[in-house]
């Protein structure tokens, strides 16, 4: 309620117009609310004499009034708790508090006082430690492991520079010796106060920016995906074969319904077909359709996915498994935009947008003979390379927040993030599942996480164990570069199935330059039959 | 509009399941979600899983206009197949909630 909007009565010829006055006073620096206060009780008695009881209560309204706005948002949502069995410290640091303009709640039991850190109510923990206990820190270690981001202030007779060092080495927010500085008490207040408003602003921003960076459903701010983005945009509009590249979970079907949307054909249907899931004669059928009595099992006529994209687009995920006979068969569809049923002599006109992706390198594919050449140029005219979730690690708070908010809806929880050191384990992990694996982290946390933020303990067992490490390293050793050489080359002989010329191209170099490395690392280089390397 | 009209496509049970195996490796494999009065769901993995493993099952439906949304179950180890492969009973999870909230500070 603001001062204007009070109605106030007329009393005795005076006539009360604003409580702005009181506003007006001026403040000594050291404790300014607690002067403020005093002023306001002194003045309430002197009117309470002059003008009698009515004005008494009147005065009190008013100053209810004046305390709830002076009191702003940030300070009354920080409820200090004050943990001391002592009630007359207890009562004494509470009149303070409130004097500072914050709400606190007192209790004497450490197990209500580590309820209310649990549900997130208090973030500011005041524990005496003349309390009877046998280790002062106790309450400590409890208190963190109920909330690891509570700040807790240990209140001492007895302060020391090592027991101040002991207690922030093992988390405490502060070691505030007895009797309190009341400045210093004031500050630490308002600092907080101030820390948290700013973790909501920008929790409030990041959500802003998580709608203003979601593009159909993907969600990246890392110069690597809005480069993605960028080029998603442009090439949709012009109807030609895409091919998508990129890890498995990297988002590859995202980003085929994208195009989907964006180009022309957008209104009409779209049709995913995963190749590794079928086996040749399935997928022939579910691409191509069938009629009846074709197969064992075929007991109607059925049309396959390119006649029910007609006029749209067909997903061809991980492409790269196929078999070449089915490549054959896809070549056909793109050079002569027609299909044939399995079992039917009919050749249908189809006329679909034809996406592929793959994780496999389709080039290395092509020379080492496992993929068409032909089919390979055809669908790769454009080619979109989709970055691992590793290379692009500054796009996980953002995705976090995306997956929170899914899950909070799906669960119905009320999770706010991560604890810091959550955050880490997350930003440590070399993620082999890129951003499915960063989604079910992040549901499994949803499903176990009983307060506002995640914690190292609410996600997967094995992530609260790892060692940290860095993407990649696991096989590292410290080898000469004449052994990364040799290994390397035999690797891709061994997928070349032995055909060094085909291997030579992948390395980059000339046949004979292969033949010299060979015969240097003590390899039998003389041709024979059945073409195997060495 | 194109997407109004009904064809009779061939429907599979195929899912895609994701999760973590006995070596805390994460997969993804493709399977087919299968469902009787005595097993309830289950699915056949290749790979074996911990005791009380959360997997994420996601049905790979090729004419759906948005991609589904992997849900998750307990998966509870039923017995191997001839094949050598692991059938799991798919537990339903549901989310643990505290018996308090406040309003987050």
């Amino acid at each position: 309620m603001s001062h204007a909007s009070l109605s106030l009565p007329r009393l005795n010829n005076f006539r009360v117009r604003s409580f702005h006055s009181i506003e007006r006073v001026p403040l000594s620096e050291d404790s300014p609310l607690q002067d403020l206060r005093f002023r306001c009780l002194s003045k309430r008695a002197r009117m309470e004499n002059l003008f009698g009881t009515a004005f008494a209560s009147l005065w009190d309204m008013a100053y209810a009034t004046y305390k709830s706005v002076a009191v702003s948002p940030i300070q009354s949502s920080l409820t200090p708790c004050i943990f001391d069995d002592d009630p007359n410290e207890r009562d004494s640091l509470a009149h303070l508090i409130t004097d500072m303009g914050y709400e606190p709640v007192s209790t004497p039991d450490a197990e209500e006082a580590l309820r209310l850190i649990r549900m997130g109510r208090c973030r500011v923990v005041f524990a005496g430690t003349h309390l009877e206990k046998p280790d002062p820190f106790d309450f400590l270690d409890r208190a963190l492991r109920c909330d690891p981001g509570v700040n807790v202030m240990i209140m001492t007779a007895q302060y020391t520079l090592e027991g101040a060092l002991e207690a922030i080495r093992r988390g405490a927010a502060d070691f505030l010796p007895m009797p309190l500085d009341h400045v210093r008490l004031k500050r630490t207040l308002d600092d907080l106060a101030a820390l948290y408003d700013q973790r909501r602003r920008v929790r409030s921003l990041e959500e802003q920016l998580l709608k203003d960076l979601e593009f159909h459903g993907i969600v990246g701010k890392s110069p690597a995906m809005l480069e993605v983005f960028d080029f998603t945009r442009k090439v949709a509009r012009h109807y030609t074969n895409v091919l998508l590249v990129g890890q498995t979970g990297s988002g590859k079907e995202l980003v085929a319904r994208a195009i989907h949307q964006i180009s022309p054909v957008g209104q009409h249907r779209l049709a995913v077909c995963n190749c590794s899931a079928m086996v040749d004669t399935l997928l022939e059928s579910q691409l191509f359709g069938h009629v009846r009595g074709a197969f064992t099992g075929a007991t109607d006529t059925r049309p396959g996915l390119f006649e029910y994209a007609n006029g749209g687009t067909v997903f061809l995920d991980e492409v790269g498994e196929t078999s070449l006979a089915m490549q054959a068969k896809l070549l056909r569809v793109i050079q002569n935009r027609e299909i044939q049923r399995v079992g039917s002599p009919e050749v249908k006109q189809v006329n679909v947008r034809l996406i592929a992706a793959t994780n496999r390198d389709l080039r290395a594919e092509v020379l080492s003979g496992r993929f068409r050449e032909d089919l390979f140029y055809r669908l790769s005219s454009i080619q979109i390379r989709i970055p691992s979730l590793a290379e692009r690690l500054e796009d996980i708070p953002l995705l976090v927040q995306f997956f929170l908010k899914k899950y909070n809806d799906s669960y119905g929880k009320n999770i706010s993030g991560l604890t810091r050191r959550a955050q880490t384990v997350l930003l440590q992990h070399p993620w082999p599942g890129n951003v499915r694996e960063l989604e079910n982290v992040i549901s499994t946390a949803c499903i176990t996480a009983t307060g506002d933020f995640i914690d190292i303990s609410d996600l997967p067992e094995h992530l609260q164990h790892r060692t940290p490490r860095l993407a990649g390293d696991e096989e590292w050793r410290p080898l000469s570069l004449d052994d990364v050489r040799k290994v390397h080359i035999q690797k891709v002989l061994q997928m070349c199935n032995g055909n060094r010329l085909r291997a030579a191209q992948i390395l980059g170099i000339g046949r004979t330059s292969l033949y010299r490395y060979l015969k240097r690392d003590g390899y039998d280089v003389r041709p024979h039959s059945a073409g195997a390397a060495a | 509009m194109a997407n109004s009209g009904t064809q009779s496509l061939a429907q599979t049970d195929q899912v895609e399941v994701s999760g973590w195996d006995e070596n805390e490796v994460f997969f993804v494999e493709r399977s087919e979600l299968g469902w009787d009065e005595y097993a309830g769901k289950h699915v056949t993995l290749t790979r074996m899983l911990s005791e009380g493993s959360i997997i994420f099952v996601r049905p790979i439906q090729p004419t759906a206009t948005h991609r589904a949304n992997p849900i998750a179950y307990e998966a509870e180890f039923v017995g191997c197949s001839p094949e050598g492969n692991h059938q799991f009973r798919l537990n339903g999870v549901q989310p643990r909630h505290s018996r308090e909230s406040y309003t987050v500070n």
